[in-house]
């Protein structure tokens, strides 16, 4: 099409008739020149699956080794034990996922990553969605592995594994704004996992937790989720290169 | 093309590190001089979108570059004086991640990735880790991503930092061949790399652009200010005290010859020389020691 109207813009001039290297020539020229109202749209996959390499293949083994560590207990813990296990165990996929989100939080990384097409917001926002829903993953197959093993309550072990998985990726966030260093936002969570696992422990408070009714268990969960997301936009707020190179003493100033 | 800077001023609390720049930058090499400081960095963040500017805009064809927003970035390369990436990739991993980012596709990103690493000379490393890179290469690596999506607005920050004298020619050669259709901007404070390569130099210095112009023009300015005298080794720690020192170069029965920056004849037997580049960038950053100047 390009080259048809070219040729017949030309002719009008009476100029010679142009050759194919000039045509293409000329064709980049006005491509190059078209370029800036025509950014290319980059689909929501490509941007999660550009963050799937960068994060560790230490998040990946642990969250494998919680897997077999809830399933190996399954067997020899009694039903209602291996629902609370898992409800304590849970924090720890948010600790794992603390440094590999943190790995996006550094100002000489997003300096050179802010000025790609792809927002430095979106990475991050992707990096956390990689982490949040492996996290699911691995809480929903160590269930179902589980619920072959021993008979737990499926849909009661799934919704208490939620509320403690989210109350501490609530935590790890809010930690996340306060404090700088992984070892102090890990040690916020847990904290939380062994508070968790001392009211476990104490047979009357976990038959307490057993028998809360399923519609204030359900709330629960809606309620921590509505907590991560509002951190979430928090932390997504505050991340701009300036921000987190001043917060980070990147001596970028 | 054109990028147009409108009374930009970036403020860090009372700190002006951008005072008010003016400009139009066109097609070409525009090399920004100046010392650590100066604010050549946070001018170039500013145009590179990455910090907003307290006051004024950057527009690219009379459009601001915020509204443009990502149709801006496909059209930028950006290599920062320091930048992070993740110690593990391997080179061409890396330069895959960046083409990722920049929404280049599969086969044409596995093309740009090679021909760039062939480019900056890290074809033979390309499976390493960049954790194992020495300051060069990963610098050399800086340059390969910026120029990843052949970007028709180039900013470099001090890119030939780190790299060696065979490197830098390369380099400076391979942007000789780039600058004919593209707007590079070019901080540095090494005066040796934009003699042969500038189309205009700026000089900037407290925030402010102190002087625009081609490298002849800049050199006019110092024309009638550089001198050349022969002085006792002895006398050298005052001259150096009291003018802007140059070149020093050894002599014969204790005596050293010195190229001077100076407004005056610094001695009677002081000789005017032609000037260069580099006693331009004295001229506006020799430190002259305060009490030698009440003298």
């Amino acid at each position: 099409m390009i080259d048809k109207q070219l040729k017949e813009t030309l002719l009008l001039y009476q100029v010679e008739k142009p050759g194919s290297e000039q045509i293409e020539k000329a064709k980049q020229i006005v491509l190059k020149n078209e370029r800036p109202i025509k950014a290319p749209y980059i689909s929501a996959k490509r941007v999660v699956s550009s963050q799937i390499q960068t994060v560790s293949n230490w998040f990946w083994l642990f969250s494998l080794m919680f897997v077999f560590a809830v399933v190996y207990l399954s067997f020899k813990i009694n039903n209602q034990l291996t629902t609370l296990f898992l409800c304590g165990a849970t924090p720890l996929l948010s600790i794992a996922s603390v440094p590999v989100v943190l790995s996006n939080i550094d100002a000489s990384r997003m300096e050179l990553e802010g000025t790609c097409l792809i927002k430095p917001q979106t990475v991050f926002s992707a990096k956390m969605l990689i982490c949040g829903c492996f996290d699911l993953i691995v809480i929903i197959i160590t269930l179902l592995f589980s619920s072959q093993l021993s008979e737990i309550n499926i849909v009661r072990s799934a919704v208490l594994g939620l509320i403690s998985f989210t109350a501490s990726s609530f935590l790890c966030l809010g930690a996340s704004l306060i404090f700088k260093t992984q070892v102090a936002i890990s040690l916020v969570s847990a904290l939380y996992a062994v508070v968790v696992a001392c009211f476990v422990s104490m047979n009357f408070l976990s038959e307490k937790l057993l028998e809360i009714k399923m519609p204030f268990l359900v709330l629960a969960v809606v309620i921590n989720s509505a907590m991560v997301y509002a951190m979430y936009s928090v932390a997504i707020k505050n991340y701009s290169f300036e921000k987190v190179a001043k917060r980070f003493g990147n001596k970028i100033f | 093309m054109e990028i147009k800077y409108s009374e930009i001023t970036k403020k860090y609390g009372d700190k002006k590190a951008v005072d008010g720049v003016n400009l139009t930058l066109n097609n070409g090499v525009c090399a920004l001089l100046g010392a650590n400081g100066s604010g050549k960095t946070t001018l170039m963040r500013i145009t590179a979108g990455i910090l907003d500017a307290t006051e004024g805009s950057v527009s690219l064809d009379g459009r601001n570059i915020k509204a443009l927003d990502s149709s801006y970035r496909n059209i930028l390369g950006y290599l920062p004086q320091n930048f992070g990436c993740y110690k593990d990739f391997k080179a061409k991993d890396f330069l895959m991640y960046m083409c990722a980012l920049k929404g280049i596709d599969g086969d044409f990103a596995k093309k740009r990735c090679k021909e760039m690493l062939e480019e900056v000379g890290l074809t033979e490393v390309q499976n390493k880790k960049i954790g194992s890179f020495s300051g060069g290469m990963k610098q050399r690596l800086g340059i390969a991503q910026s120029l990843l999506n052949e970007p028709s607005v180039l900013i470099l920050d001090e890119p030939t930092a780190g790299l060696d004298p065979k490197e830098r020619i390369r380099f400076r050669n391979m942007l000789c061949a780039l600058s004919k259709e593209r707007i590079i901007i070019y901080a540095t404070h090494i005066v040796s790399d934009i003699t042969f390569l500038a189309d205009r130099v700026l000089i900037m210095k407290d925030g402010k652009i102190v002087a625009d112009g081609s490298p002849e023009e800049l050199i006019e300015i110092a024309v009638g200010k550089v001198w050349s005298v022969n002085v006792e080794r002895s006398e050298l720690s005052r001259i150096q005290a009291r003018y802007s020192v140059g070149t020093i170069k050894d002599g014969d029965n204790g005596f050293v010859n010195v190229r001077i920056v100076s407004e005056g004849k610094p001695f009677e037997e002081a000789v005017n020389v032609k000037p260069e580049l580099d006693d331009v960038y004295l001229y506006f950053f020799g430190e002259v020691s305060e009490d030698a100047e009440a003298d």
